[in-house]
């Protein structure tokens, strides 16, 4: 007999996140704070009805395993490849200075040497999961200075992967263990990306193209390479230790760079949609079991000092990130909502000290450890805010910073659709509604969940966007909102329902229905026209059957011109002859 | 770092399933097995923890059931009980029994002298027994329709399965009823019972009057409502175990209570579908990485002393097996045969439900859960649920071929007709135009004929559509199209011109070879098919959206370049829909015409 209950502690995490969580919608806040309020509520800080279990804490690394592979789904590897050096020049000298800062504040408060280099090294990061969470809620992931966010945060991530490596291995018996170890991880990661490329232009295309038109295939596949990069990364130590070789890789990393190697597939989009909602879950439990870790005395122990050295680190890191920025050329809006994203202090933080707890001998005790955390907390908590705010606070404050603009200054480029064509799946009728429309239109764009469909409407010349319509990701990239008109050849009702919802008053929207009571319901929703196709094809029949019974020769002529669409044998066949339809 | 061990397993686990459905789809095998296996392989590898897996993997079921319920209450509810649901009773409890037998006998062999180096631990009771008769009669779609191969249901044997499988699904949801009373006493299960009364009648308290204030609660957000839904689905998990009663009647209430509104929350539900596919695939791999087959190098060294215990497990997959891939499409056949359905659709149906169903595998997990049954009964239906299904998928995919054979052996012997006005036909019809479907198309088509004085014959062979033949239709054949007597009765030979509105591609082979004499129209949904179909001799061949788009042409045209005032023209066709378009019910033989553009 298997004694076997369900996960209760995740249970409960669950439903209280869950009250919290839509508490805070109610009350117009960031759920992350919800989350991690309902940490402290229900973890030893607070009532202490649940402790942090194997599946929590799994479940929570998945969390940040999913949310930077759905960060690296949507990165193109051409879109960043520009912003390497700025990114570069901006993380480095940034994580310097606020180490310093760090260091100097914590000798300042009485803090060993050692407690304040630990704690130097904790605080120079900003929040991975914050900062993306917040960008992804907010859509900005993909603009300019999410870009650098993100890539700041990421050329961060190595820094603390060779910083646990160093610390995993001990205390350090001199410089060049610190510069092997730096070395062998950077060659691990440089190699990993690599072979993501690589995959990414060889492997992964044949392969997707086959199993994309089977979404639930597509996406048990996609998850089962995110967890290659894992496993991987995971195990790197395992794998190598036969060659004698200590090496450590992030689990987030190897995440990262598995879903780098899908952004440049053009089912990307399609997967996102799909990978979101699992991540939104995994990383709930990340939030709430942030604050599981820990008992009420560790985190209050130095709890003014823990309020003072937040303010001032906040203030520190966007004064840094800001010159950095700015010294680098980004236009003011870029600079300014770049750096107050990032004012925060990381997980990594945390997870940098506790590492510093356990090596031998402890680098730290659990007094100090909580009051890391209690800064990280502090500082995460606060920066939701601002990251929630940050639009308006840049129109509050720019005319302060124009001093700053720079001359000539780096701008995004501004990427959307307007007054364009949304045609939502691809087939006959499509096709020479496309013929006409192109006539009058500059920007079409086609959706398709069809990968032979995508690729005859890329050789037609049209934007393609492959995914499914029911997605809001997908209506959201198609600019659902902007466009002028809107053709689904879709029978399907929820596409075209929530196609009627979505688009304003002003947009001419044809759609399709398979029976009366649809077509009905459609124009009452605002349809300007519904095409009732199989009612339409039946009537063309029958002409051609009378005809038929009529005069034979007369048949013939009718339907030559389909017989030479048919015999082409072509899924899309040339009707270069026929720019509406029939030549009768 | 943190101990990462389950994270490990997990990672193992996925990076074996990636291949595995990747070879498992090149070889047209569906999902579910495939998971299993991976599973079994991972398993052999003793890396897993199994009580955390399962922890974790019955969150899949809990999310399977929740979702079927969900779609269950909010989309159509049988109140009639047809032919259909008859059969797949009378087939469960053949089965069923069957399979109980089965069970029982290899429960008696192994009490024998004889095999007492293979008995097991604990013995194989009445109790155990019913699973396997319960493995043996389920063939469910509850994750079926989601991970199977895309069925059309406009076809009659897609239609059967679909209804029979169905019906399975609320049978095995009662079972599970019964299953979670732990002890079959009759006071536990109407205790039970009483439980899953109130817990419904919450649900549907919920559904009416709380999840309104949800809805306003999450005010629009689409997180808020995902997370929401998740905690609704956990607290009424939470609350079966309470009541001590199974999860699976838990998240089928916690269903009832959420109104499903498709268009507002259009991202919540598909949200919920990726997060039901992660832990549906976690919870089939977990599960068939609790089946443990002995070691190959153990049974090198050891011979027969290793293998000693699996063979019981062996043999009573092995009886399984046969029991779902054989005798069962036998039963069906006989039983749809005899309500009327034409053998060929009756022989497909039957080649479709020949496996154990996934939902028998969540009703063994939960009895085992509950230590009602033994593990190597467990083992043994979940190695028997793999091996069916596989083999299901084969016997699908070749289904027309496996039925030509059987035919052709001579082991079908006659067609039978439950009725005896099965053919109406004039005895000297000829030049006469043959209709094969009495759907939407069908009909329009003898209104043509009728209309222009036309002698016609209809072809059709769904038993519900026979009062509306036998009412409206002059000359008609009640039967398969493709059985000679049905060509024989129905003189296509001497016909004009055949027009067949059915998609299925043995009907329209069987057509062309009848070029030569007469006229043959055919249909199907894909353009390069029909290149194949002319040069077989095929006078026309309809595809549907082709036909709209030339009928549509020169309004389309009008319409894109502003030339009509677009109120004017709705107005009008909203007339002309009215008008021209007579409603009508979707047909069950005749393949709809379609221009979806993308798959669900």
């Amino acid at each position: 007999m298997v004694d076997v209950g369900l996960a209760s502690d995740v249970a409960i995490i669950l439903v209280a996140a869950a009250v919290v969580g839509v508490l805070a919608v109610r009350l117009g806040q960031p759920t992350i704070i919800g989350y991690i309020l309902t940490g402290v509520v229900i973890g030893p800080v607070g009532f202490g009805l649940v402790e942090p279990s194997i599946i929590t804490e799994t479940m929570a690394e998945l969390g940040l395993a999913f949310l930077l592979f759905l960060l690296g789904i949507k990165m193109r590897i051409d879109d960043i490849r520009h912003l390497i050096a700025p990114i570069v020049k901006i993380s480095l000298p940034q994580m310097t200075a606020i180490g310093l800062v760090g260091f100097g504040l914590a000798i300042a408060l009485p803090f060993s040497f050692e407690e304040s280099i630990i704690i130097g090294l904790a605080v120079m990061y900003s929040s991975t999961a914050v900062v993306i969470k917040m960008l992804n809620d907010k859509g900005t992931a993909t603009s300019l200075h999410g870009k650098i966010d993100v890539g700041v945060l990421l050329v961060q991530d190595i820094v603390v992967v060779i910083i646990l490596a160093v610390l995993a291995a001990g205390r350090p018996e001199s410089a060049s263990d610190v510069a092997t170890t730096l070395a062998i991880v950077l060659v691990l990661v440089t190699a990993t990306t690599v072979a993501a490329i690589v995959a990414s232009r060889y492997v992964l295309p044949p392969l997707f193209r086959r199993i994309a038109d089977d979404t639930t295939l597509f996406f048990l596949v996609a998850i089962s390479w995110l967890f290659l990069f894992v496993l991987v990364s995971d195990q790197i130590d395992v794998l190598l230790a036969p060659f004698g070789i200590e090496a450590y890789l992030s689990v987030e990393m190897g995440a990262f760079l598995a879903g780098l190697a899908i952004a440049q597939l053009p089912y990307s989009k399609d997967l996102q949609g799909r990978v979101n909602p699992l991540t939104d879950l995994f990383v709930m439990i990340f939030f709430v079991s942030v604050a599981l870790d820990f008992e009420a005395s560790d985190l209050l122990a130095y709890w003014q000092e823990a309020i003072i050295v937040a303010v001032v680190l906040m203030v520190a890191k966007f004064v840094v990130f800001f010159t950095l920025l700015n010294w680098q050329r980004f236009d003011l809006e870029t600079t300014f909502l770049g750096s107050i994203n990032m004012i925060q202090v990381s997980e990594f933080g945390i997870v940098v000290a506790v590492a510093a707890v356990l090596t031998e001998p402890a680098f730290i005790g659990q007094a100090e450890l909580g009051f890391i955390t209690l800064v990280a907390l502090i500082t995460m908590s606060v920066s939701v805010y601002f990251i929630q705010y940050n639009q308006q606070l840049f129109e509050r404050v720019k005319p302060y910073l124009s001093k700053w603009e720079p001359y000539d200054p780096v701008t995004p480029a501004d990427k959307e659709y307007r007054d364009h064509v949304i045609v939502i799946g691809y087939d006959e009728i499509a096709r020479r509604a496309l013929r006409i429309l192109e006539k009058n239109y500059d920007e079409i764009v086609v959706v398709d969940r069809n990968v032979e469909h995508v690729e005859a409407i890329k050789n037609a010349g049209y934007k393609t966007l492959f995914g499914d319509f029911q997605h809001k990701k997908i209506r959201k990239e198609a600019g659902i909102k902007y466009a002028d008109f809107v053709f689904s050849s879709s029978v399907q009702m929820e596409v075209n329902e929530t196609l009627l919802n979505e688009t304003s008053a002003e947009t001419t929207v044809l759609v399709e229905a398979a029976t009366v009571e649809e077509a009905n319901r459609l124009y009452d929703l605002g349809a300007e026209y519904v095409i009732l196709a199989p009612q339409l094809g039946v009537k063309q029949f029958i002409e051609y059957l009378e005809a038929y019974f009529e005069d034979r020769s007369t048949f013939d002529r009718l339907i030559a011109a389909d017989m030479e669409l048919l015999t082409s044998g072509r899924l899309f066949p040339d009707i270069s002859k026929r720019p509406g339809g029939d030549d009768d | 770092m943190t101990e990462v061990a389950l994270l490990t397993a997990l990672a193992v686990l996925f990076v074996i399933i990636g291949p595995l459905l990747l070879m498992a789809k090149a070889v047209q095998v569906s999902v579910i097995p495939a998971l299993i296996l991976a599973g079994l392989i991972v398993g052999q590898l003793d890396l897993i923890d199994e009580a955390v897996m399962l922890e974790l993997a019955r969150l899949g079921i809990a999310f399977l059931v929740f979702t079927f319920s969900v779609h269950f209450h909010t989309e159509r509810v049988r109140t009639v009980i047809s032919n259909t649901e008859v059969v797949a009773i009378v087939q469960a409890i053949i089965l069923g029994a069957l399979g109980i037998l089965f069970a029982l006998s290899v429960g008696i062999l192994l009490e024998l002298e004889a095999f007492a180096e293979m008995r097991l631990e604990d013995s194989l009771t009445g109790q155990q027994a019913l699973f396997v008769g319960i493995a043996a009669a389920l063939s469910s779609t509850i994750v079926g329709t989601t991970l199977f191969t895309r069925r059309q249901d406009d076809i009659v044997h897609d239609y059967l399965s679909g209804e029979i499988d169905s019906f399975n699904d609320l049978l095995a949801v009662f079972l599970l009823l019964v299953v979670g009373a732990g002890v079959f006493a009759l006071d536990p299960i109407a205790l039970q019972l009483g439980y899953g009364v109130i817990l419904l009648a919450t649900s549907v308290i919920i559904n009416r009057y709380l999840f309104g204030i949800i809805e306003r609660l999450a005010r629009g957000s689409d997180e808020a409502m995902l997370i929401s839904i998740v905690a609704l689905l956990i607290g009424f998990l939470a609350a079966a175990e309470f009541l001590e009663t199974s999860i699976v009647v838990g998240a089928f209430a916690a269903g009832v209570a959420v109104r499903d509104n498709p268009i507002e929350y259009s991202e919540v539900f598909n949200g919920l579908t990726s997060i039901r596919q992660f832990f549906v695939a976690l919870f089939f791999a977990t599960v068939g990485a609790m089946v443990t087959l002995p070691a190959p190098t153990a049974v090198g060294t050891d011979g027969f002393a290793a293998l000693a215990p699996f063979i019981p497990i062996a043999a009573i997959s092995l009886g399984l097996v046969i029991l779902t891939v054989v005798i069962k499409p036998i039963v069906t056949v006989a039983l749809l045969v005899y309500s009327g359905y034409d053998r060929r659709s009756a022989t497909i149906t039957g080649l479709d439900l020949d496996h154990v169903g996934e939902f028998s595998v969540i009703v063994a997990i939960e009895a085992l859960v509950l230590g009602l049954l033994i593990e190597p009964v467990f083992e043994a239906i979940i190695l028997a649920a793999a091996v069916s299904m596989i083999l299901s998928n084969f016997t699908h995919v070749y289904d027309e071929e496996i039925y030509r054979t059987l035919v052709d052996r001579g082991w079908f012997g006659q067609p039978y007709h439950n009725v005896d006005d099965w053919d109406s036909v004039p005895e000297d019809i000829s030049d006469h135009v043959v209709i094969i479907g009495y759907g939407r198309q069908g009909t329009r088509l003898v209104e043509f004929c009728k209309e222009i004085d036309q002698p016609y014959v209809v072809i059709e062979n769904n038993p519900q559509k026979l009062p509306e033949l036998r009412e409206k239709c002059d000359a008609y054949v009640y039967g398969d199209a493709i059985e000679p007597e049905t060509t024989k009765v129905s003189n296509l030979e001497d016909a004009r011109l055949i027009i067949s509105t059915a998609e299925l591609k043995s009907l329209t082979e069987y057509f062309l070879t009848f070029t030569d004499t007469v006229d043959v129209i055919v249909r199907t949904r894909e353009l390069p098919m029909a290149a194949d179909l002319i040069e077989q001799g095929a006078t026309y061949v309809i595809v549907p959206e082709l036909l709209a788009a030339d009928q549509l042409a020169d309004e389309l045209g009008a319409l894109l370049n502003g030339e009509y005032d677009s109120d004017e023209l709705r107005m009008a066709s909203m007339r002309a829909v009215e008008s021209e378009y007579a409603p009508s019910d979707p047909s069950t033989t005749e393949s709809l015409p379609d221009t979806e553009a993308f798959d669900r």
